[in-house]
């Protein structure tokens, strides 16, 4: 009883130590850069208010997951890892702290999504030359793709080939919707390379909330200065509208989601992106929805976390699974992605509605029965050590 | 002091410098396989793999260190070392002493070497590179000259390539039979050309040696001079002079008494031309105006190579012009060196300097920095509009100017002025008021806009420009720009960290910024974000390696086995990762405190909060147990 009061203990200190320093590293990281943007100390409260909410949530999930991970692994003794109490604690309080979330607070996807940040002291730099980060086309035209299909090396070739297909009804070309950052950028290079961008540089003079003034905007061979533009917000995307100046509008993207340099933190970056499907995971429509998929992951990831286990050389085991860890986060997006096609394309749309437990199912039962064989074996396994 | 720390330091200092050795050997094979031959000549292949090498492995040092104690302390440690002959428990501070000596003195030689040694080796890169770029240029153009016949340029192109880089056989062959057919060409190729010492002084001397050489045109030439200016060897010119008719008339021997007659009036004529052609190439030189005086004398010294006067006027202007004009020539050789392209700057508060292009390229005499400007434009700005664009075809920067004139040393027509793009109506009427340069224009409102850019249109109307002063801030075809041109070629746009910088080298970019001003449209903050970022660093890896020394020997391998060596590369990839977390952490939440503090606040930040985060984890290590 003792050994779990300790536990339980143990859980509880983890989960909040996983979740305060989340809270404030994702909270900084969210804030601080609208500081260059010329925010003012009396302002941070204010823009603080649209922030707090998807931090929040950002930091529960990831908070659950990693506790219960770490949990799995770092906390409980090799001798008691068998024992289904030991794992019951982190199912138990994982389900308190959700289930309030999920009854009160009742998230969905734009409290997740930051779609609140309507600030563009967030999206752009004050009194500096910056460059303007080009949008990919989604469609390019045949003959764009021709150009480039003559003109560019094998290499890029082959990045425009893989990620822009012909849509056969208008003959034209439409980007991979599911193009991570780093393909994008390529592509971005590539297109800049064969000159079908132009390398526009911004300056902005001082940046309200959402009025900046005194922009200057250069083009390949023009220059456009203007005394005061409004900036228009869609969907975590700022805007600037430069159509009487005979422009096309100019898209802007967070500052915090932008990874300062990409190439060389491309892991992260892909880390960071695919933080947002295991956080959409857990928004549904209907809460008992919600309780499966948490009680699914947990399962798997209690599961898995125990997975790899030497008492003879705790470090290898910590090594594996932190990997493994990495592995999750970094590849979690496509299981869903592929789930969701599984969903769509394969199955009949009558048992749609409960696809939940389909996948509930699908999961549970080999995890279910690796744990049962493990633990009829248990007492063999703990004296061999592997 | 017991048997077993003994023990313990000789394994820790054994295996760690087993490992630096197999962390060089790999990195010096990638060093290796990675090397192109088409950027860097082979003839520079040892150099860049010393310099590359070094580079290389300070850069990622602290994983080969982080390796290196998990193997020592995680993997191979061996539990009865743990206590000494007489059967006590050791400290767990003696048990880490060795390696915790190597951890930081290593960190401290990263430091000094990142610091200071590193960014010299990749600046020695940078150059190879580019004079790997410049010799394959020169080899193209000397094969160009070579296969159009032009010898002479051929040679002395071959001669430039061959101070950068030894020639190879083939090239040595060429350059050989080059000078052969030049020295062979020279009797019926050098008719005219003849070279007078350099100790001749005086006028009657460099005549008399003319005279001996039989060139008489030249010597005539020469006595004429001392005859109408020096009269002391009056009368020996005015023999001399009679002589060198006699010989001329004498060489034609077959002509009528008219005929000798109108031969000499015609040489006598062309002398006095010659003088008046020299006293006008003079009198350009003299005010100022050095490129028509260039041409003039380069007129002249097309047809009479031998006169020193013309000679040394054409290269004197020369001198002057390319100090203050952009030579094509050196703007065609650019143009294969790699270049920023959109470069952009607040040249005043209401001034945008903007060029297409801008390349570095090296001198091949004196081995300095040239940068040249493709496509210039000037922005005026005015109440939220551009009211006035100055354009030049090319600049080039010269030690506190950019020069907008381009010409060409072989043709007088090839110039480009700088000329109005877009100008205000009125301006235009005032510069030109009787003049018609409208045909280049088109009337939009209150402007005139340019219409087409044609080269040829845009010589032209740069010659009616050439005579008007532009702006206030353009003078004698040339603006003035007291920034550091090296600083401002390698400012980034996007504020990246560039490691290439060393602290020392921040610190001086600084002052540069700092004279620069912050009107320009450039980051100071840029600097600061790095130097602390450079100062955090070495802490936060120093910190993790502190962090790894107590648990890897917390969670040591309590019985070993072989299988185990098949880990190493999986924990060597979490090294690396954990590698770029830490930076990336850093990096981030340095840029986002750099908007709170000044330079000096943020660095003093910086190192207050990583002695924070150090003591935490010393006390973390050394509540390390040893069971």
């Amino acid at each position: 009883m003792i050994y779990h009061i300790e536990n339980t203990a143990k859980y509880l200190l983890l989960f909040v130590f996983l979740f305060f320093s989340l809270f404030f590293v994702l909270f900084s990281i969210n804030i601080l850069p609208a500081f260059s943007g010329g925010m003012v100390y009396s302002e941070v409260f204010e823009l603080s208010k649209s922030i707090i909410i998807p931090v929040f949530y950002y930091s529960f999930y990831n908070a659950v997951v990693l506790s219960v991970f770490l949990y799995g692994f770092l906390l409980v003794k090799n001798e008691h890892i068998h024992k289904i109490s030991v794992r019951a604690i982190p199912m138990l309080l994982t389900f308190i702290f959700i289930l309030p979330v999920s009854i009160f607070l009742k998230p969905d996807y734009d409290d997740v999504n930051f779609s609140g940040i309507d600030d563009a002291r967030l999206f752009v730099d004050e009194g500096i030359f910056f460059n303007y980060i080009n949008e990919v086309p989604p469609v390019i035209t045949s003959e764009i793709f021709d150009k480039l299909m003559t003109s560019a090396d094998n290499k890029e070739k082959n990045i425009i080939r893989t990620n822009y297909l012909r849509n056969l009804s208008t003959f034209n070309y439409v980007l991979n919707k599911n193009a991570n950052t780093l393909t994008l950028d390529k592509i971005r290079t590539i297109f800049f390379k064969y000159e079908l961008y132009d390398d526009i540089k911004i300056y902005i003079g001082k940046s309200g909330k959402s009025k900046l003034t005194d922009v200057v905007a250069v083009f390949n061979n023009e220059i456009i200065r203007a005394d005061s533009l409004n900036a228009r917000f869609i969907e975590q995307q700022m805007y600037l509208d430069l159509e009487e100046y005979g422009k096309p509008s100019l898209v802007f993207f967070r500052k915090s989601i932008l990874v300062t340099n990409r190439q060389s933190y491309s892991l992260i970056n892909n880390l960071i992106v695919n933080n947002h499907s295991i956080v959409s995971m857990f928004l549904s429509d209907k809460i008992i929805n919600r309780l499966i998929a948490w009680f699914l992951i947990v399962y798997l990831l209690i599961t898995a976390s125990s997975l790899i286990y030497t008492g003879n050389f705790p470090f290898i085991s910590m090594i594996l699974n932190f990997l493994l860890l990495i592995f999750i986060y970094n590849y979690t997006s496509n299981v869903y992605l592929f789930l969701k096609w599984f969903f769509e394309n394969i199955t009949p749309e009558k048992i749609n509605n409960y696809r939940y437990i389909i996948t509930f199912f699908i999961f549970i039962i080999p995890a279910g029965l690796f744990n049962f064989i493990r633990a009829a074996a248990g007492s063999h396994a703990r004296r061999v050590n592997v | 002091m017991s048997e077993s720390v003994s023990i313990l330091r000789r394994n820790t200092y054994k295996l760690f410098f087993k490992s630096s050795f197999l962390y060089a050997l790999i990195i010096f094979f990638n060093v290796l396989f990675t090397f192109r031959s088409d950027i860097i000549n082979p003839d520079f292949m040892s150099v860049y793999l010393v310099n590359q090498f070094i580079c290389d492995f300070v850069n990622k040092f602290f994983i080969n260190i982080w390796t290196f104690i998990f193997l020592n302390y995680a993997l191979f440690f061996k539990n009865d070392l743990t206590y000494t002959t007489g059967g006590r428990r050791l400290i767990f501070s003696k048990i880490i002493s060795s390696g915790l000596n190597i951890v930081i003195v290593s960190s401290v030689l990263f430091f000094i070497f990142s610091e200071f040694l590193t960014p010299h080796l990749r600046s020695n890169v940078v150059n190879i590179k580019e004079q790997s770029s410049l010799a394959s240029i020169l080899l193209l153009t000397a094969d160009e000259y070579y296969n159009e016949g032009n010898y002479i340029d051929a040679l002395s192109t071959y001669e430039k390539y061959q101070i950068i880089i030894k020639p190879n056989r083939v090239i040595r062959e060429k350059m050989r039979t080059l000078r052969h057919m030049i020295y062979s060409k020279q009797p019926d190729g050098a008719e005219n050309k003849i070279n007078v010492p350099d100790n001749l002084n005086t006028y009657i001397d460099i005549a008399d040696y003319f005279y001996r050489e039989e060139d008489y045109f030249s010597a005539w030439f020469y006595y004429q001079y001392v005859g109408d200016s020096n009269p002391v060897d009056r009368r020996k010119a005015l023999n001399r002079i009679e002589n060198i008719k006699q010989i001329l008339t004498f060489r034609n021997s077959l002509m009528t008494d008219s005929m000798r007659i109108e031969f000499i009036d015609n040489n006598t004529r062309k002398i006095r031309a010659l003088y008046n052609s020299i006293s006008e190439a003079d009198g350009y030189f003299s005010r100022g105006d050095y490129f028509n005086s260039y041409h003039a004398y380069r007129n002249i010294n097309m047809k009479y190579p031998n006169i020193r006067e013309v000679s040394q006027g054409m290269n004197e202007s020369f001198n002057y012009i390319r100090a203050g004009y952009v030579n094509l020539d050196d703007v065609r050789e650019s143009f294969y060196f790699p270049s920023h392209s959109n470069f952009v700057i607040f040249y005043k508060s209401n001034l945008i300097l903007k060029a297409s292009k801008v390349v570095k390229t090296i001198d091949t005499g004196s081995m300095r920095e040239r940068y040249f400007f493709y496509d210039l434009y000037l922005y005026e700005l005015e109440s939220g509009e551009v009211t006035q664009i100055i354009y030049s075809k090319y600049g080039e920067f010269k030690n506190s100017g950019i020069s907008l004139i381009s010409f060409s040393p072989d043709d007088k027509n090839e110039v480009f002025y700088p000329v109005f793009k877009k100008v205000k109506k009125e301006r235009l009427s005032v510069l030109f008021p009787d003049l018609n340069i409208y045909d280049f224009y088109t009337d939009s409102g209150s402007f005139y806009d340019i219409k087409s850019i044609s080269e040829g249109d845009l010589k032209r109307a740069g010659k009616l420009f050439s005579e008007v002063k532009l702006a206030d801030y353009i003078d004698n075809g040339a603006i003035e720009f007291n920034f550091d041109m090296g600083l401002l070629y390698n400012v980034r746009y996007d504020r990246e960290g560039d490691s290439a910088f060393s602290i020392f080298d921040l610190l001086k970019l600084r002052d540069g910024f700092r004279n620069i001003g912050t009107q320009t449209g450039i980051s100071l903050k840029f600097v600061s974000i790095l130097i602390a970022e450079r100062i955090a660093r070495v802490f936060m890896l120093l910190v993790f390696s502190l962090l790894l020394l107590s648990v890897s020997f917390r969670y040591r391998v309590t019985d070993y086995k072989t299988k185990y060596l098949f880990i190493i590369p999986a924990v060597v990839f979490l090294f690396y990762f954990t590698e770029q977390v830490i930076l990336y952490f850093n990096s981030i939440f340095i840029t986002a405190f750099s908007n709170i503090f000044d330079i000096a606040g943020l660095s003093a930040f910086v190192i207050i909060i990583s002695f924070i985060i150090m003591s935490v984890s010393i006390v973390y290590v050394s509540a390390t147990e040893v069971e």
